[in-house]
C-alpha cells in the first residue's frame, strides 16, 4: 500500500523533476566510468619504467572519489530538500489524514530506494558507454595501440559506485526523517501561503558593497597578475582570498545595485514585464547570494582546470621535441671541492661502458660567474635573468652538431654564438641580436656571429630549459671553471640496445639512491623515451583528476542552479496567476521566464569567465616558463563542453519552469 | 446613457451530452456607463462563471456579450489580451498583488503591461494613490501593509489604466468590516467622481448595498433585480436582505 503511494509519487516527481534525475544520472555516470579506468584491459597492460601509471592514476582517482562522493552527496542533499519542501503540503495532507510521522517518513524511505535504484541503473547504462569513450580518450593519451579493444564491464566498480551513491542515499533517507519528525501539521498546510519576507536593505548600503567588490575583485586581479602562479607567496593568497571576498560581495550587492541603477532608467525599468523580471531575479538572488557564489567559482575552477590543463599537457609535451636532441644524456653538477670534475672519469669509477658502436660526446659546461643580466641590457625585469651564462667550448659544439646530424661552423676567435631555447628569454635574447651585432664580455667585445637566436637544448632533459649559453673559442674558457660536465648519446641500436637498458638502470639506481654519490659523484640523466613517458605519465595523470573534479564541479553548479529556478518556478505560480490576469499575454509570460532563467544561469558564468581570463593569464604565464602554450584548442574544447552541458541543463530548467508555470495559468 | 456592458443570452454549458451541467442558463442584463452594479447570489450559483465569462478568461457557450459594442466571444487570444489590458480592471478577493513587487511597482505593471508611456507612468501613479490615499505606502511590500490597504493598491492597480468596466470578485471577502467600509466609499468615490462603471460580485449584503442596482442570479438564471433608486443604504441592505431570504427560502422548501 505504502509501496503503492511511493511508486505514484516517483512518477510524478520523473515529470516535475527531471533535473533531479538527469543529475543523480549523471552523477552515478561520472563515478562509474571514472572509478572503472582501473578495469579497462587495455590500460592495465601499459607498464612503464617499471610502474604502471594507470596504477597510479587509478589509485589516485579512487582518492579523489572520497571527496567527490563528499561533494554529490552534499548536492543530492540538497537536491532532496527541494523535493521536500515542495511536497510539504502533501505530505501535511496525509499527516491530516491521520497518517503517523512514521509512516510518512516509510512512504519518503521507499521513495528514495526507487528513485536511488533508478538512477543507479541509468546511471550505470550510460556509465557503461561513458566509461569505454574514457579508456579510449585515455588509450589515446598514453599513446597504446587498441588492437585488443573489448567491451568491459567492471563489475566491482559496479559495486562501489552502488557502495558509494547508497551510502548517499541513505544520508537521505536519515535526514528526510529528520526533517518530518520536526515538522508540525499547521507549518506543513501553510507554508505555500506564506509569503516569503523580501527584505531589500537602502540602495546605499549595495552601492557601497558593490563599490568594495569591484574594489577586492579589481586588486585580487592585480594581485595575482603581479605574483603568478606562486601559492607560497602571501600576495597569491591573498589575493585567492580577495578574489572570494569579491565574489560574495558581488553576489550580494549585484541584485540591489542593479536594481538601483535600473530603477533610474525609466525607460527599461517601465518596459512590459521587466520590473516583474528584475524584481524576481532580485529576490531569488538576494536569498542565494551564498550558493551563487560557491557556484560561481566551482565554475572558475571548472573552467580553468579544463582549459589550461589541456594546454598544461599540450604545452609540456611539445616541449619535449625540442627538449630531447639526443637518445639519452647525463650529466654532473661540479663543485670546486668535488674531486671528480668530469663525467667521463665518473662512468669509468663505476665501470660503465657504452656500446663501441655507440656515439658519444663528452662536454663541459663552464661559468665566467656573470648574470644574464649583466651582459645583456634587458627592458623587462624577469626573474630569469638572475641566472648564470653558460659557455661551451666552440670545438665542444661542433661535436655536438655533429652527433645531430647538423653541419660544422667555424668560429674566430672574436666570434660567438648565442643559443637559448627559454621560451620569453629566447625571445627577448632575440630582440636584443635584432638592434645589436656585437656583445661585451670580460672587456673585450665579440662579433655575434648568428642573426637568429640557436633554439635547441644542448643536451636531453625534461624541459627546454637553455637559458643563455653561449658558443666562444676554446681559448677563451681555458681559465674557466666547469660547472656541468654533460654525455650526449645517440645509441647504435635504436629499438632493442643493451648499453641503453644499462644506462637506464644505472641512472635508476641513481635516483633510488642506491649508488653512493661519493663513489662517483651525482650523476642525473635521462633516455629520451623515459622522459616521453614519464611526461606523459604525469601530465595524464593530472589531467585526469582534473577532468574528474571539473565535471563534478560543472554538473554540481549546474544542478544547483537548475534546482532553485525550478523551485522558483512553483514558488512564483500566483504572481504568474496574477499576471495572466493583467492582462499580460502568454508570449509575453514565457518570454519572461525565458530571460529570467537566462540571466540567472548567465550572471555565476558570466563572473567566472571573468575570473577565468585572469586565472588562465596566470597559469599561461607559468607554462609558458616550459613551452608557448596552445590555448587555443583546449579553451575551444572547453568552451564546447561547458556551453553543452550549460545548454543541456539551461534547456531543461527553461522547459520544466516553462511547464510548471504554464499547467497553472 | 450608452450601455458599456450588454449580455444577450448567455449559456454556458459543462460537461458531455449525457451529463450536462448548465453554468448559465440564458441571462441577459445590461451595464451602463457610470452604473455600479452588483450581482448577487448563493454559492454555486454561477456568479463566478458570470464574471469570468465577462472577463475573458472563461468562453461563453452561445451568446454574445458586448463591452463597448464590441463583442468579446468573438475575438482571438490576442486581441483578448489586448482588450482585458484596455478596457478591463480587476479587483480580487485575495488582491492578486506581487509579493515581490512594492505597491508602486504593481500599480505601475499594469500600465506598463499595457504599453502606456514611460514618461506618463509616474504622474498616473501619483495621481489615483492620492485618490486612494495610499501616497505612503507606495515604497511598501505587499507584505508590510494590511489587507484593507493592499485592497486599494490592488483598486489602484485595476483603475489606472482608465478601463471601460471595473470588474470586482468578492473584493471585501479578505477584509476585515471596517476596511470593508472604507474600501467601498472609495468605490462610491470613484464612482460617482470619476464616473467609472463598476461590476461588482458579492455574495455580502452589506458589500451589495454599495451598488445601484443588485442582479441576483440563482441556478445559472437571472432571479430578480433590485435598484436602489432613491433608498438610503439601509433601506436598500433591508431589500436586499428579503430577496437572500426569498432565494434561501426555496432551498428550505426542498427539505
Amino acid at each position: 500500500m505504502y509501496f503503492k503511494i511511493a511508486i505514484k509519487n516517483v512518477k510524478k516527481s520523473f515529470k516535475d523533476y527531471s533535473i533531479y534525475f538527469l543529475t543523480l544520472t549523471l552523477a552515478v555516470c561520472i563515478f562509474y566510468s571514472f572509478n572503472s579506468l582501473e578495469s579497462q584491459e587495455v590500460l592495465t597492460d601499459i607498464e612503464i619504467s617499471g610502474k604502471s601509471y594507470v596504477d597510479t592514476l587509478s589509485t589516485i582517482i579512487s582518492y579523489m572519489s572520497v571527496f567527490v562522493a563528499f561533494i554529490l552527496g552534499s548536492l543530492i542533499l540538497y537536491a532532496n530538500n527541494f523535493l521536500i519542501k515542495k511536497r510539504n503540503k502533501e505530505l501535511g495532507i496525509y499527516m491530516t489524514l491521520g497518517m503517523s510521522k512514521g509512516t510518512i517518513s516509510k512512504i519518503l524511505i521507499y521513495e528514495t530506494l526507487l528513485v536511488g535504484a533508478l538512477s543507479l541503473i541509468s546511471g550505470i547504462m550510460v556509465g557503461l558507454l561513458t566509461s569505454q569513450g574514457l579508456s579510449i580518450m585515455v588509450s589515446k593519451l598514453f599513446e597504446i595501440n587498441l588492437d585488443n579493444y573489448s567491451f568491459i564491464i567492471s563489475l566491482s566498480s559496479i559495486l562501489k559506485t552502488i557502495a558509494y551513491f547508497g551510502m548517499m542515499y541513505f544520508l537521505v533517507m536519515i535526514f528526510n526523517t529528520y526533517i518530518i519528525a520536526k515538522y508540525k501539521i499547521i507549518d506543513l498546510l501553510t507554508v505555500g501561503r506564506k509569503t516569503e519576507e523580501i527584505k531589500f536593505k537602502n540602495p546605499v548600503i549595495y552601492l557601497i558593497t558593490f563599490l568594495l567588490c569591484i574594489l577586492s575583485l579589481g586588486s585580487a586581479y592585480v594581485l595575482i597578475l603581479d605574483v603568478g602562479l606562486d601559492p607560497k607567496n602571501f600576495k597569491f593568497i591573498l589575493s585567492i582570498i580577495l578574489g572570494m571576498a569579491g565574489t560574495l560581495l558581488f553576489f550580494y550587492s549585484l541584485s540591489g545595485a542593479a536594481l538601483y541603477i535600473v530603477k533610474r532608467n525609466k525607460k527599461i525599468y517601465f518596459k512590459g514585464l521587466n520590473i516583474f523580471v528584475i524584481k524576481q531575479i532580485n529576490s531569488k538572488i538576494n536569498t542565494n547570494f551564498i550558493s551563487m557564489s560557491v557556484v560561481c567559482l566551482m565554475l572558475f575552477l571548472t573552467i580553468g582546470i579544463l582549459s589550461t590543463g589541456f594546454s598544461f599537457k599540450s604545452a609540456l609535451e611539445s616541449g619535449l621535441k625540442g627538449s630531447t636532441p639526443f637518445d639519452a644524456s647525463a650529466y654532473l653538477f661540479v663543485d670546486e671541492e668535488d674531486e671528480i670534475k668530469n663525467i667521463s672519469t665518473a662512468l669509468d669509477n663505476l665501470n660503465f661502458t657504452f656500446d663501441e658502436e655507440d656515439e658519444v660526446v663528452f662536454y663541459n659546461e663552464y661559468t665566467k660567474d656573470l648574470k644574464i643580466s649583466d651582459i645583456l641590457p634587458m627592458e623587462k625585469d624577469l626573474n630569469q635573468f638572475q641566472f648564470e651564462v653558460s659557455f661551451i667550448k666552440a670545438s665542444d659544439y661542433n661535436n655536438i652538431r655533429k652527433l645531430e646530424g647538423k653541419q660544422e661552423i667555424q668560429l674566430d676567435d672574436s666570434d660567438l654564438l648565442l643559443t637559448s631555447n627559454y621560451s620569453e628569454l629566447a625571445a627577448e635574447i632575440q630582440t636584443f641580436m635584432d638592434d645589436n651585432d656585437t656583445l661585451k664580455l670580460s672587456d673585450s667585445v665579440y662579433e655575434i656571429q648568428n642573426t637568429d637566436v640557436i633554439n635547441t637544448n644542448l643536451k636531453t632533459d625534461f624541459a627546454e630549459n637553455n637559458l643563455l649559453t653561449i658558443i666562444i673559442d676554446d681559448a677563451f674558457l681555458n681559465d674557466a671553471s666547469v660547472i656541468t660536465s654533460v654525455v650526449n648519446i645517440e645509441f647504435a641500436n635504436k629499438s632493442n640496445s643493451q648499453s641503453k637498458k644499462d644506462f637506464e638502470e644505472l641512472m635508476y639506481d641513481y635516483k633510488q639512491g642506491k649508488i653512493d654519490p661519493t663513489e662517483g659523484s651525482f650523476i642525473l640523466g635521462n633516455t629520451r623515451s623515459q622522459i616521453y613517458e614519464e611526461n606523459k605519465g604525469l601530465t595524464t595523470t593530472l589531467l585526469f583528476v582534473g577532468i574528474y573534479l571539473g565535471i563534478v564541479f560543472l554538473i554540481s553548479s549546474m544542478a544547483v542552479l537548475a534546482l532553485q529556478q525550478l523551485s522558483e518556478a512553483s514558488d512564483s505560480i500566483p504572481r504568474y496567476i496574477s499576471l495572466k490576469k493583467l492582462g499580460a499575454s502568454k508570449k509575453n509570460i514565457i518570454k519572461t521566464i525565458f530571460v529570467q532563467t537566462l540571466i540567472y544561469f548567465s550572471i555565476p558564468i558570466g563572473l567566472a569567465l571573468v575570473h577565468s581570463i585572469v586565472g588562465i593569464q596566470v597559469a599561461n604565464d607559468f607554462i609558458s616558463a616550459f613551452n608557448k602554450p596552445d590555448i587555443g584548442t583546449a579553451s575551444l574544447i572547453t568552451a564546447g563542453f561547458l556551453s553543452s552541458i550549460y545548454a543541456i541543463y539551461f534547456y531543461t530548467t527553461y522547459i520544466g519552469y516553462k511547464n510548471i508555470v504554464l499547467s497553472k495559468i | 446613457m450608452k450601455n458599456i456592458l450588454a449580455v444577450e443570452k448567455i449559456e454556458k454549458y459543462y460537461g458531455n451530452e449525457e451529463n450536462m451541467t448548465k453554468a448559465i442558463d440564458n441571462i441577459n442584463f445590461e451595464v451602463r456607463e457610470g452604473e455600479f452594479a452588483g450581482i448577487m447570489g448563493p454559492s454555486g450559483s454561477g456568479k463566478t462563471t458570470l464574471l469570468n465569462c465577462i472577463s475573458t478568461i472563461d468562453s461563453v457557450t452561445t451568446g454574445k456579450i458586448m463591452i463597448n459594442d464590441k463583442d468579446i466571444t468573438r475575438l482571438k487570444p490576442k486581441e483578448l489580451d489586448i482588450f482585458r489590458q484596455n478596457e478591463l480592471g480587476f479587483i480580487f478577493q485575495d488582491f492578486n498583488l506581487l509579493d515581490t513587487l512594492t505597491s508602486y511597482e504593481n500599480i505601475a505593471l499594469s500600465l506598463t503591461i499595457k504599453g502606456e508611456k514611460v514618461e506618463n507612468v509616474d504622474e498616473k501613479i501619483r495621481s489615483v494613490a492620492t485618490y486612494l490615499g495610499i501616497e505612503d505606502i507606495l515604497n511598501k511590500y505587499p507584505y508590510q501593509i494590511s489587507g484593507g490597504q493592499k485592497q486599494r493598491v490592488a483598486s489602484a492597480r485595476a483603475i489606472v489604466t482608465d478601463p471601460s468596466l471595473i470588474l470586482a470578485d468578492e473584493p471585501t471577502g479578505s477584509l476585515d468590516s471596517k476596511s470593508a467600509r472604507l474600501l467601498l466609499e472609495k468605490f462610491e468615490k470613484l464612482n460617482t467622481d470619476l464616473n467609472a462603471t463598476i461590476l461588482m460580485v458579492t455574495h455580502d449584503a452589506f458589500t451589495a448595498s454599495y451598488a445601484h442596482r443588485i442582479l441576483f442570479i440563482k441556478d445559472g438564471k437571472l432571479f430578480t433585480e433590485l435598484v436602489r433608486g432613491n433608498d438610503t443604504r439601509k433601506e436598500f441592505f433591508n431589500r436586499i436582505i428579503d430577496v437572500i431570504t426569498l432565494i434561501g427560502g426555496d432551498d428550505n422548501d426542498v427539505f
